[in-house]
């Protein structure tokens, strides 16, 4: 609790250094590592890295204030593995060297790994391992890319990778490797199978961290590697890619709608909502991407607080299922308004962060493509109504809420509430990193044009 | 290089990466037992 509060404290030095006015990478720190191979430990972060780093930290003491009752065995082991992914979090989202950034992408494997082994549900070892094989099948992949780009550029320091003339074939190859890669981490549909099982046999803290921070790494992978180092690839294959995220918004939305048991349906909702960020990705305009990113801390708030609640529910009825949950809110009214608010927030309703992110996206989306943006509108409410069906079941019944559990709500629905209201600060953090990412990619497009036409 | 912003002075970013793991080897020499059980 000491070190993830220090953490989080410290972190907040970040945004006094911050200046949002420069798209460079700031914070940066070079040293040697294993020069022989090019290979240096350098880490730096930008306008699109700031929000996520910060939201990892501010995540991590709740998660250990959330596990203080619930895990009473191996308590050492487990606080150990929540450090672990903590170190690996931060440093995927800061590292500029692709060595580095490969190290600790597949360093939270292993503790994440372990926590839905050791401190999961019945069936842990189903959900551990087909959580470890999808993860490790993208890693690969990953790894692939990773080495095709060193041998082409001789360099394995990231920005020197970017907006490099690689041959178009190489482009869609290496695109796809890290596609398939993201695209399994995100999930995006149809590679989203492990989510459901991964998030229902996890412990809360587990499920919080898989979907407040480690989904987020599918969508900046995709963000930061995919647009930048293979920009004619992502022009090309941007469409295809846009109508997956249309089909995971509604089958991640609908399929939802259809759960009875309160952690897959977040699980499902979660398929939706990252539906959105790949949306406003790869609409590759201002408003869809500073509305992805957004999502993304949206995303992070709300499903974890909505995570924490359904810990706080299962810890009292030792059940995930909606109807046996029926009847906590009589005497946990506190608990049940914290409830209902993160269930508008994540269907999306005015005046709550997901409305800002997803207005955000469709409206990049509406500039993109009308078709598309329609398209995606059936998927915004449906996950989120049931969340309020549920919130509405539990106004019967009796448990107590804990004063603990309201204290680790409250940030939660404060960040919904400011994001929601007023989220220009947030936007300004990251617009010059974005404006300065679309500019790059679009003067390259210009660029191939005038190549073509010559 | 141009791309990046060098600040002299404290290396927060590092600071952020391994206070964790800090934590995490403090626990893991005060607890080695508990993580030998875990093992078996």
């Amino acid at each position: 609790m000491i070190v993830t509060s220090l953490t989080a404290v410290c972190s907040l030095l970040l945004l006094t250094g911050f200046d949002p006015a420069s798209s460079k990478y700031q914070f940066v720190e070079i040293y040697a590592w294993i020069p022989r191979f090019h290979i240096n430990y350098i880490v730096g972060m930008d306008g699109i890295s700031i929000l996520l780093v910060l939201l990892t930290t501010f995540i991590m003491p709740f998660c250990v204030l959330a596990s203080w009752k619930y895990i009473q065995q191996r308590v050492a082991p487990f606080m150990f593995c929540l450090l672990i992914m903590e170190t690996s979090m931060v440093g995927v989202f800061v590292a500029l060297d692709f060595v580095l950034f490969y190290i600790f992408w597949e360093f939270m494997l292993i503790p994440m790994y372990l926590l839905i082994a050791i401190w999961g549900g019945p069936r842990k070892a189903y959900a551990s391992i087909k959580f470890f094989l999808y993860t490790l099948a993208g890693s690969v992949l990953l790894l692939v890319a990773i080495i095709a780009l060193y041998l082409k550029s001789g360099t394995f320091f990231i920005p020197d990778m970017m907006w490099q003339p690689y041959s178009l074939t190489f482009q869609v190859l290496v695109f796809l490797a890290f596609f398939l890669a993201f695209a399994i981490k995100v999930p995006m549909f149809p590679f989203h199978t492990w989510l459901p099982a991964a998030h229902v046999e996890a412990p809360t803290a587990g499920s919080v961290i898989l979907a407040s921070v480690l989904l987020k790494m599918g969508t900046y992978g995709m963000l930061r590697f995919c647009l930048p180092i293979t920009p004619d690839a992502t022009l090309l294959l941007a469409t295809p890619i846009l109508w997956l995220s249309i089909a995971g918004i509604i089958y991640g939305g609908f399929t939802a709608l259809a759960q009875q048991d309160m952690k897959k349906l977040i699980a499902y909702s979660s398929v939706g909502h990252m539906g959105f960020v790949t949306l406003g990705i790869f609409v590759l305009n201002t408003r869809g991407v500073e509305g992805a990113i957004l999502q993304m801390i949206n995303h992070g708030v709300t499903t974890g607080a909505l995570f924490f609640c359904v810990g706080m529910i299962y810890e009292r009825t030792h059940s995930r299922e909606l109807a046996l949950a029926a009847g906590v809110g009589k005497y946990m009214p506190w608990f049940v308004t914290f409830l209902a608010f993160f269930s508008l927030s994540s269907f999306g309703f005015p005046g709550t962060n997901s409305f800002i992110g997803e207005f955000l996206v469709l409206a990049g989306a509406f500039e993109h493509n009308t078709v598309l943006a329609l398209a995606a509108i059936p998927g915004c409410g449906p996950g989120g109504g049931l969340y309020a069906a549920h919130a509405a079941k539990d106004r019967l019944g009796g448990y107590r809420q804990s004063r603990p559990e309201i204290i680790t709500l409250t940030p939660f629905l404060i960040f919904v509430f400011w994001i929601g209201l007023k989220p220009q600060p947030f936007i300004d953090l990251m617009n010059t990193s974005v404006v300065t990412l679309l500019d790059q990619l679009h003067n390259w497009q210009q660029q191939g044009i005038a190549m073509t036409l010559r | 290089m141009d791309l990046l912003l060098i600040k002299e002075g404290f290396p927060l970013l590092s600071f952020l990466i391994f206070l964790p793991l800090a934590g995490a080897l403090v626990l893991l020499f005060f607890h080695g037992e508990v993580f030998a059980r875990t093992g078996q």
